[in-house]
């Protein structure tokens, strides 16, 4: 187990002019679990080959606790990777493809069966251990994949999109899996992932990336509640947002003026507001009027979309006022400690 | 639900590496790769523009254009061969796409039962030595009146190219989705609309590789064009053995310049077929 | 995807053409190995071709011959091309000259071949003649005899330099069609440069290159032109071998000619399923 550090960390491909990975500086501690969360093409990926050492950086440092990592080779690194799609050897049975790594580092036969054979028991896969890979489930292939990457007691675990390639049930059983595994080994593990709820059930941090760059680290509640940028919060599902222009405690913008609780400078900034925060009806600050363009029924609450200024914003409401609102023009109002500022910065 | 045992940690013992070693080795390699293949063609080069040439001069000591002026003469009969080897190349290699490509494609997408078999057939000239067939073959064109004509010769080249063209087609199919097709049909395609605008452009690569195997095949072939045209079909490998056995080192060897100019046009225009991302060669692994 | 009977619309036609070409040139042949040959009055059925053959003293070491030089130049050309695709996957400087240059051979035919290396490695060739230069030698019979030789080194040259681009490609197809997961999946899990190969490339691309391997096999053991001009003419290959019986005027040598291409083909298909056996035994070991 070991902290890892990213310093100024950069990578071009062959051929390409553009980073796709750009200045990232970031540091996981020992034992923690963190997610690197983004849209394809983001550089989540690249940033996890490497630290795997299978990429070289065109530039920064790669630290493990406090050595300097960044030259050593990928099979020293000891930092092991779990591919996507498991790439479990297809002519070796379950139980070579756990031993795989340990005949590599060509220990003793004994110690080899030992440990396989331990592991093959964690991950149950005791029954499987004769089969080839093409006989094997998505779900078993990646606990073979899982094994074959925990039997080496890694200092970094490194997973890109472990559940992607799963069936909703599966899902969930593996998600607890990676989970138990990772408290009781304590091993630091990252992890590589587009869906931001995967990111959120499994991650202690969750570090956010777009066009190479990482864009705001933290705990998942921060990047519902305060969004660094209109794109993550739109990243995170709330496109409840409108460009105005902060003058002490007030934010105008083209459907009103609206009082803010926010210290953030005066200036051009963002309004982000959460669909359960917005209220129905006039509360006498911050109100204003909009078009019901839509509303479905959801069982336990009401989705309404609404029109603001061209826009379209979605409202959460209790589903007990029953009142079929489609169509008309209703008021709604913004409680000024629910809505986050955020300042333009020089776009 | 752990009960992982801690293990003393990472104790591997040092296994060798040596970064540097596989940079030379690559560099090695592609050295070897363009010497090699240049070595064999440099005295076919000089030799055709040679007069007198002996042990141990490095260059020729007189030059001459005799070799080229012989070959370009009727009475060498090169014209003529070239002219045959091209024809029964063509009409090879268009007989094997026509029967070859369909077969393919029943074989790159389709299971059904005895394809082991059909596969076996198929592979079955190229891998039973055509000598034992062949003779077989003349004693049968003998009495169909086939032997010393282009049709008999044209015939006999098909037995071993035939396989190739299926093998590199079904490597294609095996790899091609049908499905496209049928949404050709759904968006209004004919049979023939479907097949010139979606099915053709994806066999391509397939269909040039094949040719390119094909052509090549028939082009270089001496023995069956010897045995079944009985020296009455002169091909360029014909004129070409003939030439080599009797040692004349200029003219053989201007001779094999003009065997060899064609199959380089080809490779000119095939070439990104061959090694590029298309699956082409990959049907050799499937059979 | 297609119904029985279209399969067999699109079977039918390359079936056709192999089987009676193929089966039917087979057991002509084979009857006439048995001494069945109307046109010149025998209507036997016996082995006596055979015994003659087996009997005759120049048999064995042909057959043993014709094994080594076969078995050596696939694995010669395995060997090189597998070395050689892994060095062509990567980006270099120059890859497209070096890949076209590398494709090349492909199109040379067999017999242009042979003309270069003799010319080249001959004792008065090319190469003799450099070695002469910078006083390596001072004869030509200094230089070690590689044509018309005892082992045929320079047949098996030929081969080589032919075949190596044909196996290559092939797997080179593989190669990309596996991409780099697999290897950098081994590398972090701690396989070096070499284990990598060794464990993961090699078995992924072995049964991609098993089937061109035995074409070229088969085709080595069978094949006449290049033995016929660089070759010893005792011990010869089996094929020049039974050239010369087919081709002899003696009309009583014929059946003996048949017997040998049979005989050719029994041993070609008992060495490949030999071949078949132990490639897979090494692929499972490999793990």
């Amino acid at each position: 187990m070991s902290s890892v550090a990213l310093h100024q960390l950069s990578h071009s491909y062959a051929g390409s002019t553009y980073p796709a990975v750009k200045d990232i500086d970031f540091t996981i501690e020992k034992g923690e679990l963190v997610s690197l969360l983004g849209p394809s093409g983001c550089g989540k990926t690249t940033t996890l080959k490497l630290i795997a050492g299978l990429l070289r950086p065109t530039s920064g440092e790669i630290y493990f606790d406090a050595d300097r990592v960044t030259d050593v080779k990928p099979e020293r690194r000891e930092a092991v990777m779990v591919f996507q799609n498991y790439l479990l050897f297809p002519y070796m049975s379950i139980e070579e493809n756990v031993g795989f790594g340990l005949r590599m580092r060509r220990l003793n036969k004994q110690v080899i069966a030992q440990r396989v054979q331990e592991m093959l028991a964690v991950m149950k896969l005791e029954k499987l251990r004769g089969r080839k890979p093409a006989q094997l489930s998505g779900g078993q292939q990646q606990r073979a994949a899982l094994a074959r990457a925990l039997v080496l007691q890694p200092k970094v675990l490194l997973l890109d999109e472990p559940l992607s390639n799963l069936d909703a049930h599966l899902r969930d059983e593996m998600r607890e899996l990676i989970l138990s595994i990772q408290r009781s080994l304590g091993v630091t593990t990252i992890f590589v992932t587009h869906d931001q709820e995967e990111a959120v059930l499994l991650a202690d941090r969750i570090a956010l990336m777009f066009d190479g760059k990482i864009q705001q680290v933290g705990e998942s509640k921060i990047f519902y509640e305060r969004p660094a940028s209109r794109r993550i919060a739109s990243f995170f599902g709330n496109n409840n947002s409108i460009s105005g222009f902060k003058e002490n405690r007030r934010v105008t913008c083209s459907i009103g003026e609206f009082l803010v609780e926010s210290d953030a400078a005066a200036g051009p900034v963002t309004v982000v507001i959460r669909p359960e925060s917005i209220l129905f009806g006039d509360h006498g600050v911050n109100s204003f009027n909009a078009l019901v363009k839509r509303q479905i029924y959801m069982g336990t609450h009401n989705r309404y979309r609404i029109d603001v200024d061209g826009a379209e914003w979605e409202v959460i409401a209790s589903a007990d006022s029953g009142a079929d609102l489609e169509g008309k023009r209703v008021s709604f109002s913004l409680p000024p400690e629910k809505i986050w500022v955020i300042p333009e910065r020089g776009q | 639900m752990i009960g992982l045992r801690r293990f003393p940690s990472w104790d591997r013992r040092e296994v060798k590496g040596c970064p540097a070693c596989f940079q030379v080795i690559h560099v090695a390699v592609i050295v070897a790769i363009v010497l090699g293949v240049l070595l064999p063609v440099i005295p076919l080069l000089v030799w055709s523009f040679s007069h007198s040439w002996f042990f141990p001069e490095i260059l020729p000591m007189e030059l001459s254009g005799r070799a080229w002026t012989y070959i370009g003469s009727p009475l060498s009969k090169v014209a003529n061969a070239l002219i045959n080897s091209l024809i029964i190349g063509a009409v090879v290699t268009a007989s094997a796409a026509v029967l070859g490509i369909p077969a393919g494609r029943a074989l790159g997408l389709n299971r059904f039962r005895g394809k082991t078999l059909v596969e076996f057939l198929i592979l079955a000239p190229i891998i039973v030595p055509g000598l034992a067939v062949i003779m077989g073959i003349h004693v049968l064109f003998i009495r169909l009146g086939l032997v010393d004509t282009l049709f008999g010769v044209v015939l006999v080249h098909l037995l071993p190219s035939l396989p190739y063209m299926i093998m590199v087609m079904s490597g294609v199919f095996a790899n091609y989705n049908v499905e496209f097709e049928q949404q050709a049909y759904s968006l209004g395609a004919g049979r023939i609309r479907t097949f010139v605008h979606v099915t053709l452009p994806a066999i391509l690569p397939g269909i040039v590789t094949g040719s390119l195997f094909v052509f090549l095949i028939s082009w270089s072939q001496y023995i069956l064009t010897v045995l079944i045209g009985g020296g009455r079909v002169i091909t360029l490998p014909v004129l070409l053995f003939a030439f080599a056995a009797a040692g004349d080192n200029a003219v053989t060897t201007a001779l094999c310049i003009v065997f060899l100019a064609p199959a380089i046009l080809i490779l000119l225009f095939t070439s990104r077929y061959l090694s590029g991302e298309s699956g082409a060669m990959g049907g050799f692994g499937r059979l | 995807m297609n119904t029985g009977l279209s399969l067999i619309f699109m079977l039918a036609p390359a079936l056709v053409v192999i089987l009676v070409l193929f089966a039917g040139g087979l057991a002509l042949g084979f009857s006439q190995s048995l001494g069945y040959m109307p046109i010149i009055g025998a209507y036997g059925f016996n082995l006596d071709a055979y015994l003659q053959l087996i009997k005759s003293p120049g048999f064995v070491p042909s057959l043993l011959l014709t094994i080594f030089i076969s078995v050596l130049a696939t694995l010669l050309a395995v060997v090189l091309a597998v070395a050689t695709a892994l060095t062509l996957r990567k980006r270099f400087v120059g890859k497209k000259i070096v890949s076209f240059l590398y494709q090349f051979p492909l199109t040379v035919p067999h017999l242009v071949v042979a003309v270069g290396v003799l010319l080249l490695v001959s004792q008065s060739g090319l190469m003799a003649r450099a070695a002469f230069q910078v006083g390596l030698i001072s004869d030509p019979a200094q230089f070690p005899i590689l044509v018309f030789d005892d082992l045929g080194i320079g047949v098996i040259l030929v081969y080589v330099w032919k075949e190596v681009p044909f196996i290559g490609l092939i797997a080179l197809a593989v190669l990309q069609s596996m991409g780099n997961d697999y290897e950098e999946q081994a590398r972090t899990l701690g396989a070096n440069s070499w284990q990598t190969f060794r464990h993961v490339l090699l078995p992924l691309i072995i049964p991609g290159i098993l089937p061109g391997s035995i074409i070229i096999f088969a085709y080595v053991f069978s094949s006449f032109e290049v033995p016929f001009l660089l070759g010893k003419s005792y011990p010869a290959m089996l094929s020049v071998l039974s050239y010369r019986l087919y081709t002899d005027v003696d009309l009583d040598a014929r059946p003996q000619a048949m017997a040998m291409s049979i005989l050719i083909a029994v041993f070609v298909l008992i060495l490949v399923l030999f071949y078949r056996r132990l490639s897979q035994r090494i692929l499972r070991r490999s793990g």
